[in-house]
């Protein structure tokens, strides 16, 4: 099935037609800065070079309506008609908790992602227009939404409650959702299967590890706890987030510094985390060689990650009973050679272990502990646009055969 | 040594006089309503039976000079003179970065409990009060400051440290404390005691669970991470408290609830917790009397201190690698069963493996791991007055 990937922001729309059987990347691109005068597409054909075509890109519809024409343009296409786009999943933030998978978009669904406006307000009001541009666009084919908090549905209360009042559950939402919902299905499942064991047999404990990163505790199956909270600030301290900190905090800066709430949510998203903390920069690699160099708040940075993330595994392993898989991944995890032995390092009493030469291994699928171990620890490549692809493919199948 | 010992709250000052060697506990009581007009001294001899004594008590001198008076008193006191009193030591909340230990009270110990205020500003003040209204009631005697946050002092920058920008640790001294220091130092040191071990060669877990509750990581000696942060809110939840929570819910509630900041800050510290989840009580006891009569709220409350309680096991044992002893203590660590079994159950691949029937030992020292488990776990009472006390003599020998 030929399915299109679509993960709309407010000011741009990033694109992937995929086919599902052989996992192949047909196209890719992004369009930016929609609705201002210099907006364009950047697209990129299977074979890797990107071209910039400068265009009138009004809104998302606008936008929408250019990816499928360039999409078979005869210069930069890969399709012949828009006819061959079987399908279209949409990446969506926030499902609530009415959304524990993916969903084909009705109007009833419209209205839930609408619902959730308030719990993602930067992310599900474009998620939702680049919906409806979509429907408009290829009014006749299969959309469906595909959310990152979906796969952390299946928590139990006592993981997913905070201790406040319980008001503030009933009439917000006020609740632990997770995010990199996808990234976290993804890789664990296909741990399971490079280990040749059934999903829903094990423990595993995955690291997306990135920009924002959060880590998640899978049992039998089913995500039992993850580091994310309500909103993705929570967790270990990330590229520019704080990550957990004493709540008690927030208000003594915002008295402190005179800030509003506005203010204070700016600093612990933007200019926080290893960022603020070293002042050299929200890169990890930035962050090793400042380190190498002799920085101190660099390697300190480095370090309060490191710990934090083994911290996590650890109070994870405590929430199974036990671990059998320990799964990298996303740009640092799937990458970062010293971040991972560091994590790792002081688990060996739980004989949890890395090989330091299969530990050198970057952005492949790999087992990096010694043969062996009790539990495994390995690297696997996240991919969300193919498992929004896959999630697609599946339920569309499944709609088409009840029709049928 | 008898020492005296002083908690001195904004309008209370508790205080226990002890004996050091014997670990007596010669009287104790608090003057209660400072400055009111119904002000009073609830005293209680070793004998056990409080009396109580209304008073004109205008401030803390006053405060003090009437426990003195009343320790030395013919009918309801246990010393002949307040010559007897050797040492005075005061609970400080907050000693900042710059008390890693006791320490004896000077000049320039009392300029850094004040440069501590900001970081305290409920506890510190009072504290300085209840101490110079001591210099003043009793200037030949030494007095000694007892921080709530000094043990947790020896933390590395990785345990401590925020992900925030720096200026703000610079600027404010925005790092995790830690509290309870007193406690989880005594409880440690006991558990080494008991178990005929030395202090410095263990992996503790102390679990203090009380209305307040922390955890603190104690490797070798020393204390490596602890659960509370820069304010006693942080870490698993408590009675009214909500302990860690994303810190962007504080701003999302702030706007959805209209709340400035006074007010979020008494959302998160009296009216959440297992009181705010429950809407019954922030008691322990009550809240799980509820769930065995089938409160479906008491019962999740429970569950999430239980499971919140775990994961920092998991986590700090994984920070140590590994763990030697898990200690609980305090006013829920000492006498609940069911909790203590609800958070080291299933915990079998960390070495730890609970005995059913020891568990159900109330308030005493105990082992209550089983024979074959390879990790102890233990109950020991916290006794934090006696802590101050012996730490104040420490400091009084040394000086």
């Amino acid at each position: 099935m030929k399915v299109l990937v679509i993960n709309a922001g407010s000011s741009s729309i990033k694109y992937q037609l995929l086919k599902t059987k052989t996992k192949e990347v047909l196209a890719k691109g992004i369009v930016e800065r929609i609705g201002l005068d210099d907006a364009f597409i950047k697209h990129a054909k299977d074979d890797g070079e990107s071209v910039v075509i400068p265009s009138v890109v009004a809104d998302h519809k606008d936008a929408i309506a250019l990816v499928i024409k360039t999409l078979i343009s005869k210069e930069h296409g890969v399709i012949k008609s828009m006819k061959e786009i079987e399908a279209v999943g949409h990446r969506v933030v926030h499902g609530g908790e009415k959304f524990k998978s993916s969903a084909i978009i009705t109007p009833e669904v419209k209205m839930t992602i609408r619902n959730c406006f308030s719990l993602a307000p930067l992310h599900n009001p474009p998620n939702l227009i680049g919906i409806e541009a979509c429907e408009e666009a290829v009014p006749n084919v299969p959309q469906v939404a595909v959310f990152d908090t979906a796969f952390h549905q299946s928590m139990p209360p006592k993981a997913y409650m905070y201790a406040l009042p319980y008001e503030v559950y009933e009439e917000y939402k006020v609740r632990r959702y997770g995010f990199h919902g996808t990234s976290h299905g993804y890789v664990a499942k296909r741990a399971a299967e490079i280990l040749g064991k059934p999903y829903n047999a094990l423990k595993i404990i995955t690291c997306h590890l990135g920009n924002g990163s959060s880590i998640a505790a899978i049992k039998d199956g089913h995500c039992v706890d993850t580091s994310m909270g309500l909103t993705p600030l929570a967790g270990v301290c990330m590229g520019t987030r704080c990550g957990d900190i004493d709540p008690a905090i927030v208000t003594f800066i915002m008295e402190k510094e005179g800030l509003d709430a506005k203010g204070i949510d700016n600093l612990m998203n933007k200019k926080s985390g290893v960022l603020g903390f070293s002042g050299v920069s929200s890169d990890f690699r930035d962050l090793e060689e400042a380190s190498a160099k002799g920085n101190n708040r660099a390697e300190l940075a480095l370090q309060m990650f490191e710990y934090q993330c083994r911290k996590y595994i650890g109070s994870y392993i405590a929430a199974m009973g036990g671990v059998d898989a320990v799964v990298f991944t996303a740009g640092i995890g799937e990458n970062q050679e010293r971040t991972r032995r560091n994590i790792i390092e002081g688990l060996e009493f739980l004989d949890i272990k890395i090989d330091p030469e299969k530990n050198k291994v970057r952005g492949k699928e790999m087992i990096i502990s010694p043969d062996n171990c009790k539990a495994a620890v390995m690297v696997v490549p996240t991919n969300e646009e193919l498992a929004i692809a896959l999630e697609t493919q599946i339920l569309v199948s499944f709609k088409t055969k009840g029709e049928k | 040594m008898k020492v005296l010992i002083i908690n001195a709250g904004s309008s209370s000052l508790k205080y226990q006089f002890l004996r050091t060697m014997s670990k007596d506990v010669l009287a104790k009581g608090a003057v209660e309503r400072i400055g009111l007009d119904d002000a009073f001294i609830k005293h209680t001899k070793d004998d056990g039976k409080p009396v109580v004594i209304p008073s004109v008590i205008t401030n803390h001198k006053q405060a003090i000079e009437l426990v003195i008076k009343v320790l030395t008193d013919k009918e309801h006191g246990v010393i002949k003179s307040m010559k007897e009193i050797e040492a005075v030591g005061h609970r400080v909340v907050h000693g900042g970065e710059k008390f890693s230990s006791s320490a004896l009270i000077t000049p320039e110990v009392k300029v850094a409990i004040k440069a501590c205020y900001a970081l305290a500003p409920l506890h510190n003040p009072p504290n300085m009060v209840g101490i110079e209204a001591c210099a003043e009631a009793m200037p030949k005697v030494p007095q000694i400051a007892v921080f709530d946050t000094a043990f947790h002092q020896t933390m590395p920058a990785k345990a401590f440290m925020y992900a925030l920008p720096y200026e703000l640790y610079e600027e404010y001294k925005v790092r995790r404390y830690g509290f309870h220091g007193t406690s989880h130092g005594y409880v440690a040191r006991r558990a080494a005691e008991i178990l005929g071990k030395p202090f410095n060669s263990l992996k503790i877990i102390t679990c203090h669970l009380g209305n307040g509750s922390s955890i603190a990581a104690i490797d070798n000696g020393k204390c490596v991470d602890t659960s509370m942060g820069l304010t006693p809110l942080a870490g698993v939840c408590m009675g009214t408290r909500c302990g860690d929570i994303d810190p962007a819910i504080v701003t999302f509630l702030m706007g959805k609830e209209g709340l400035d900041t006074k007010g979020i800050d008494n959302l998160m510290n009296k009216k959440s917790g297992v009181l705010g989840l429950t809407g019954l009580s922030s008691d322990f006891r009550d809240v799980e009397a509820a769930a065995e009569a089938g409160n479906t709220k008491a019962e999740l409350a429970l569950q999430m201190f239980e499971y919140q309680c775990k994961k920092y096991i998991g986590s700090y044992a994984a920070s140590m690698g590994g763990v030697d002893v898990v200690v609980f203590t305090a006013g829920i660590g000492e006498n609940t069963p069911r909790v203590r079994k609800g958070i080291v159950d299933e915990l079998e691949f960390l070495g730890l493996k609970l005995d059913h029937d020891r568990n159900q030992v109330k308030g005493k020292d105990a082992i209550i791991s089983t024979d074959d488990s390879k990790s102890v776990i233990m109950v020991v009472p916290t006794n934090e007055e006696m802590a101050i006390a012996m730490e104040t003599e420490r400091i009084c020998m040394t000086c």
